[in-house]
């Protein structure tokens, strides 16, 4: 089978001029890749506007044509999704705040041009999670199937509670009240993040890009799963290079020391240096002096593999060994290794269970 | 040498993996289309798992390598592929409007025939196909967004049950693929409506009407129901693929069609006379 070598699709992801060199084949295995990567839309918004678009194959342009109406379809309807669940949480005077894709599509302060969301993150405080969980379900919102095991996972570990599906539209929205799991011990100070949030002109609240970005690193960096790492990327990459400043530039650090992500802050400049390599991250890391040990060279090896999208069109040597690491470094990161035994301990049981004698009866 | 695209003519699919007997089939229908540059989509169709291969064969359909849907058994593995490029356009192909309806052409002029599963419509669609009509589509009208013609695709008439011996009957030459067995439409096999020569003389057609068609043995005589411009657009509406993705586009150019159609429904049991009553009545 024939495939994209991995520097040659970085290399056109970081300049996407590059496409007008592509073949016909290669622009096959591209779109297919990126499709994979919910990315198709965002190329289109990339050679857009530079007027490369024209000048490419009629077919390509269908392709990217037809990824843009969706993208744009779907946009249209995050922000009147946010709009209701806004609208409902404050008859009983909560003010949610949106987060990652609904949050960059709804404010005019993020870049969000062909991007794709896979639900709606929205965070509340915790004292007002219960209020709003109810007042959701009264209004359509209904809590998906999980059973009680997860349904536990949920309330006691996680920084969220089970997803919720609008039962008309099947719009799933993620109701959060931290930004990771409590039980990790690694939990930001979410009063500090709520203390950077502004409302958008549709009366609607994200945090600031500053808190956006850090909230979106530690998506990334601290979870186990990174099915949609490269979007991810290129939406901190979109943030940094639209608010580059030294106010800025504080921002993020305070946020980051305050809330002991200096690691992962650091790993994080590197590497969207190694995949982007523009300048705003550079001086960044000159300015900070960061440098990679054997430690963060490794962690930067397995986060560079494992954040492209899983396609078999894709060269991508080892990255079976590097999303393997990235898992358990994510798990890690989740919880401590006496709850992350019990919960692997259940979770293998449950699996073993469900192999051999199917889904459990639904009471 | 086994097929490895399949062109049908509005787009391109790769054709990675196809059981033999399908790709037999595909061969039958798709074979004489040439190659375009560049493919849209990229679809197989494997057996689900070694275990399977073996023991009560299934196959399941990949696009992009990713499976859609449930399983199927083997021996309807060209059905399969055939529902799995369905699928592919009405979930990723936004460029039209998609409503599923036969599309029958006659001196550059569109008749759309959307109806539900049981009402004749692929047997008519194959009748008219035999007699002198264009079948631009069996299940699905691609509509222009900006001029509201209809575009021809490049693929077979999905016969059902009875009518399968029927076409063998009214043309012993037609090509047909095998017939799959125990569908969940019953007994299904694939017609191949013209030749890519034919096809390529094909181009996009003004939508002149649209017939809600319901065969009935038992009537002796056929029944005509003209069917008002709101019922129309309610009926393309609910039958189109993509109308809630595409939006606004969609609403004004769906508009624009129903108001310069006429529109009928008729209970006939004489294909004949359908024959007479689209030439007579839709055809200007």
């Amino acid at each position: 089978m024939k495939q994209l070598e991995l520097e040659r699709f970085i290399a056109i992801i970081a300049a996407p001029k590059q496409v007008q060199k592509l073949s016909a084949s290669d622009w096959e295995m591209l779109l297919w890749v990126l499709d994979t990567a919910r990315l198709e839309a965002w190329l289109n918004a990339q050679l857009e506007p530079i007027g490369l678009k024209d000048s490419l194959p009629a077919t390509v342009q269908t392709r990217l044509d037809s990824a843009m109406i969706y993208a744009e379809r779907q946009q249209k309807q995050v922000r009147y999704e946010c709009e209701i669940i806004s609208s409902l949480l404050s008859e009983k005077r909560i003010t949610p705040l949106f987060l990652k894709g609904a949050a960059y599509v709804i404010s005019a302060e993020f870049n969000s041009a062909g991007r794709i969301c896979s639900d709606i993150d929205a965070l509340v405080k915790q004292d007002e999670l219960d209020v709003a969980e109810r007042q959701l379900k009264m209004n359509m919102w209904l809590s998906q199937d999980v059973d009680d095991y997860d349904d536990k996972y949920y309330r006691e570990y996680a920084h969220e509670i089970p997803p919720m599906m609008q039962a008309e539209r099947g719009t799933v929205l993620d109701l959060h009240h931290n930004l990771f799991l409590p039980v990790s011990g690694r939990a930001p100070k979410i009063e500090q993040f709520w203390a950077t949030t502004t409302t958008n002109d549709n009366g609607l609240s994200t945090l600031k890009p500053a808190a956006a970005l850090v909230h979106s690193m530690i998506h990334l960096l601290m979870n186990e799963e990174v099915t949609y790492g490269l979007r991810d990327c290129l939406d901190m990459q979109s943030i940094i290079d639209t608010h580059n400043s030294d106010s800025f530039w504080l921002e993020v650090s305070t946020l980051v020391v305050d809330n002991d992500f200096t690691y992962e802050y650091q790993l994080l400049l590197l590497l969207l240096d190694s995949l982007f390599g523009r300048e705003t991250v550079k001086q960044q890391i000159l300015a900070q002096q960061i440098t990679a040990d054997t430690k963060t060279r490794f962690w930067l090896w397995c986060y560079r593999k494992a954040v492209m999208p899983d396609h078999p069109h894709l060269c991508n040597r080892y990255a079976g060994v590097a999303r393997a690491a990235v898992y358990c470094r994510g798990h890690s990161q989740k919880m401590p290794l006496a709850t992350l035994l019990k919960h692997s301990t259940v979770k293998l049981y449950k699996a073993a269970r469900k192999a051999l004698v199917g889904e459990a009866d639904k009471e | 040498m086994s097929i490895n695209y399949l062109n049908l003519g509005l787009l391109q699919s790769n054709c990675l993996t196809l059981p033999t007997a399908a790709a037999q089939s595909a061969q039958l229908i798709y074979g004489d289309a040439p190659r375009q540059d560049i493919s849209s989509f990229c679809v197989a169709v494997k057996p689900a798992s070694l275990l399977r291969r073996f023991i009560k064969p299934i196959v399941e359909f990949e696009s992009n390598f990713r499976i859609p849907f449930k399983p199927l058994p083997a021996s309807q593995s060209y059905a399969l592929l055939e529902w799995g490029l369905n699928w592919c356009l009405a979930t990723g192909h936004f460029n039209h409007l998609l409503l599923h309806a036969a599309v029958l052409v006659k001196e550059g002029q569109a008749v759309l025939f959307p109806a539900m599963p049981g009402s004749g419509k692929s047997t008519l669609t194959a009748w008219l196909g035999l007699n002198g009509w264009s079948v631009y589509s069996d299940e699905m009208a691609v509509i222009d967004l900006h001029t509201g013609t209809v575009q021809p695709m490049y693929r077979p008439i999905c016969l059902k049950n009875l009518s399968i011996d029927l076409i063998q009957k009214w043309s012993p030459d037609a090509i047909l693929t095998p017939v799959c067995h125990d569908t969940a439409k019953g007994s299904v096999a694939h017609l191949k409506a013209h030749n890519w020569q034919e096809f390529s003389t094909f181009s996009p057609a003004r939508i002149v009407g649209v017939v809600f068609p319901k065969y009935d043995a038992s009537a002796t005589e056929p029944q005509l129901y003209s069917v008002d411009k709101l019922q129309t657009f309610e009926n393309f509406y609910t039958n189109a693929f993509n109308y809630h993705v595409l939006g606004q586009a969609s609403f004004d150019i769906l508009a624009r069609v129903v108001n310069q159609i006429q529109g009928f429904e008729v209970h006939y049991a004489s294909l004949d006379f359908m024959s007479d009553f689209l030439t007579d009545e839709l055809l200007s």
